[in-house]
């Protein structure tokens, strides 16, 4: 699928790290081959662990994913000012220039992001998402996936389920 | 000095409120959270002692952490005045310490301080009898109750001179080599030094998990919470040490 014929994901800091976290950072791309992108508020923001600087820095130049400048428009800054009195400097940015440029989001976190990109239309994509369509696209299998699970929330980070099985069983899939 | 009762009531009336004893030296990291009040130690230029923030119930400080332990003591007991006493208070720069008569709050605020950390009776009881007229407090009892008050030599020479006690002229010759006085009693000098670079005291962490873990905010913003004061929790360490 060429980047023209569908929108651009713009990756928030949350699905990177899990990515990262659960060692399949470099699947990303094929699981949505020519369309993530990343605002350089994200990957500042991923930047501020110094840990993270190189996988971060060497995903984006492997991948060739685009990191965008965050845009001038005075309505998207607007709503970004708006945004970020409540919520994450990565995830006010990705929703601000979603809204206004008709990005789709791969974001984790949903209790932020849920009600804005229903209020305008916005398609997301959640961790368990993106596993959903890996494991669909052959690129995971359902034990890399639960593997992938375990490791991301030995971590700390949350996910609603410890396995695809029972994702895949809340969602009736 | 002009009439400063209201002040020591105010610092009196203070450690009563807060259940500090007229005689108890104030742990001010141990009373900090205990007050509700959240302090960052930060590196400032030395013309900057502090700052103090109010909002409804919300009470914040930043202390220069450039500044030797002592002064810091005395900084946030200046910052205390500006969050306790002083009405329709919202936010200060200070410049604690300088008994400058011409900033009539921070000239309060400084003395406010002063009584607070030294009360007058328990200052006394600390000085030997034979030293309890003027100009008579020997080097030694001065350290002695710098190091029992966690107080800054210079503070507490001006409380001194302010009870009739001394001529801070007389005694301004002990503001230098202050440590090396300390160090040859053999007492520790940690608060003649900087220090508590990056600490942060409160509960803002406990409260950016509690969000965290109730869902309110993400993982990153949890993360970029506890950055913003300089805590990497992406890189704690990861062992599982055993409290003996």
């Amino acid at each position: 699928m060429s980047r023209k014929n569908k929108p651009d994901i713009l990756l928030d800091a949350d699905v990177v790290r899990h990515f990262l976290n659960g060692s399949c950072l470099h699947k990303l791309s094929a699981i949505f081959p020519n369309r993530l992108v990343m605002l350089d508020k994200v990957k500042n923001e991923l930047c501020r662990s110094k840990s993270l600087t190189t996988p971060i820095t060497n995903f984006i130049s492997h991948f060739k994913i685009p990191v965008i400048s965050f845009p001038t428009k005075t309505e998207v800054i607007r709503e970004y000012a708006l945004l970020i009195k409540q919520f994450g400097e990565g995830e006010s940015a990705c929703m601000a220039v979603a809204r206004f440029q008709n990005h789709y989001i791969a974001s984790s976190n949903l209790i932020d992001i849920k009600a804005y990109c229903k209020q305008y239309n916005i398609i997301y994509y959640t961790t368990m998402d993106i596993l959903v369509i890996a494991m669909n696209k052959k690129i995971m299998t359902e034990k890399e996936c639960d593997e992938f699970i375990k490791d991301v929330k030995a971590k700390g980070s949350k996910l609603p389920c410890d396995t695809m099985k029972e994702y895949l069983k809340t969602k009736n899939l | 000095m002009p009439n400063n009762y209201f002040l020591q009531k105010e610092a009196s009336d203070f450690r009563l409120r807060n259940g500090i004893g007229a005689c108890e030296p104030i742990r001010m990291k141990s009373w900090l959270p205990k007050l509700g009040v959240m302090a960052m130690f930060k590196p400032m230029s030395d013309n900057f002692s502090g700052m103090a923030i109010k909002h409804s119930d919300y009470k914040f400080i930043i202390i220069n952490s450039n500044h030797r332990v002592s002064k810091q003591h005395f900084t946030i007991a200046h910052e205390f005045y500006h969050l306790f006493v002083q009405k329709d208070f919202v936010y200060e720069v200070s410049n604690a310490g300088n008994f400058d008569k011409k900033n009539k709050v921070e000239y309060e605020a400084d003395w406010f301080a002063a009584y607070l950390l030294m009360p007058e009776e328990c200052l006394l009881s600390l000085i030997p009898k034979d030293e309890l007229s003027k100009n008579k407090i020997e080097l030694t009892t001065i350290i002695k109750i710098e190091q029992y008050f966690a107080c800054s030599r210079r503070a507490l020479l001006i409380r001194l001179d302010a009870m009739g006690l001394i001529d801070f002229d007389k005694y301004e010759k002990y503001t230098t080599g202050v440590v090396r006085s300390a160090e040859l009693l053999g007492y520790d000098t940690t608060l003649y030094k900087p220090g508590n670079k990056g600490l942060v005291i409160g509960d803002y962490g406990a409260k950016a998990k509690k969000l965290f873990d109730n869902g309110i905010i993400s993982e990153s913003h949890f993360i970029s919470l506890m950055k913003d004061i300089g805590k990497d929790i992406e890189n704690l360490a990861d062992d599982n040490e055993q409290e003996e």
